[in-house]
């Protein structure tokens, strides 16, 4: 956790001396952090691939209700 | 929109298949001094940002953080998955590209790809259907929208409620782009 908000408060301090396209970068680094997270998981365990996309959907429209019925919540409470 | 859903599940595809043929293990060291790079730059970015934010606007980004996590709590025992890497997967808000790396190097290999074929889901999902959840509500659209609210999924908002949500959704987006890194490496340090 350290490391996570050492690694973005440099960032943000050095924003004010710093002026780069950052977009340029974030993006090829981004694909190659992908790439890379699917050489680790091919080397360790691929046969668990079908449960692995049912839990993630099962996430993705989870969290979406979620914030939907909490923004409905907060509607009816205001 | 296809062309940036498509390119990340092609290299993970890819990544995955020549993973499995050569078992290459020098994948999480590379993957965690990557991650710190962009982390620095995601820092630059939002440190370049010249937008006031007033307490009103911290509102939604805050829903939008306690609503996805109660809900992800609630999944958590029905798919069998411990709390914290279902926390930790869901507190993406929809950015694959940060969750997936930063979620494979705190807590492994399956719970990172999991945070990056869920974050990417929920984008694509509320993508496809932003119509839809737009007559729910204008906030509504951005809270599925998530972090992406301030880039990819932006003109998704604007298309579907009009340029005066713009800068709503791109606030709200800003605001979890910063909390997205700190909440990830907080609930994967839950015991």
């Amino acid at each position: 956790m350290l490391e996570v908000i050492l690694c973005l408060a440099a960032g943000l301090l050095l924003s004010r001396f710093l002026k780069f396209p950052i977009e340029r970068f974030l993006r090829p680094l981004a694909y190659s952090l992908i790439f890379l997270i699917g050489l680790e998981i091919g080397s360790e365990n691929f046969s668990a691939l079908p449960e692995m996309i049912l839990q993630s959907l099962a996430i993705a429209l989870s969290t979406i209700s979620g914030s939907i019925i909490a923004l409905y919540l907060l509607r009816r409470l205001r | 929109m296809m062309r940036y859903s498509i390119a990340p599940i092609i290299l993970l595809s890819s990544g995955m298949i020549i993973g499995y043929q050569f078992r290459i293990t020098f994948a999480r060291d590379l993957v965690s001094y990557l991650l710190y790079i962009m982390l620095f730059l995601i820092g630059l970015e939002i440190g370049s940002e010249r937008v006031r934010i007033g307490k009103d606007d911290l509102l939604l980004p805050l829903v939008t953080v306690v609503g996805t996590l109660a809900a992800a709590s609630l999944i958590s025992p029905l798919i069998g998955l411990p709390l914290k890497v279902t926390l930790s997967v869901a507190a993406g808000f929809g950015w694959y590209t940060l969750a997936g790396p930063l979620v494979t190097s705190l807590l492994g290999a399956y719970a990172g790809a999991l945070a990056f074929l869920s974050n990417l889901l929920r984008e694509m999902i509320s993508l496809i259907f932003h119509r839809t959840i737009s007559k729910i509500g204008c906030n509504a659209l951005i809270a599925c929208g998530g972090a992406a609210s301030m880039d990819t999924f932006l003109p998704f908002v604007v298309d579907a409620c009009g340029p005066e949500s713009g800068v709503r959704s791109f606030i709200s987006g800003l605001i979890l782009t910063l909390i997205t890194p700190l909440a990830i490496s907080f609930l994967s340090s839950l015991g």
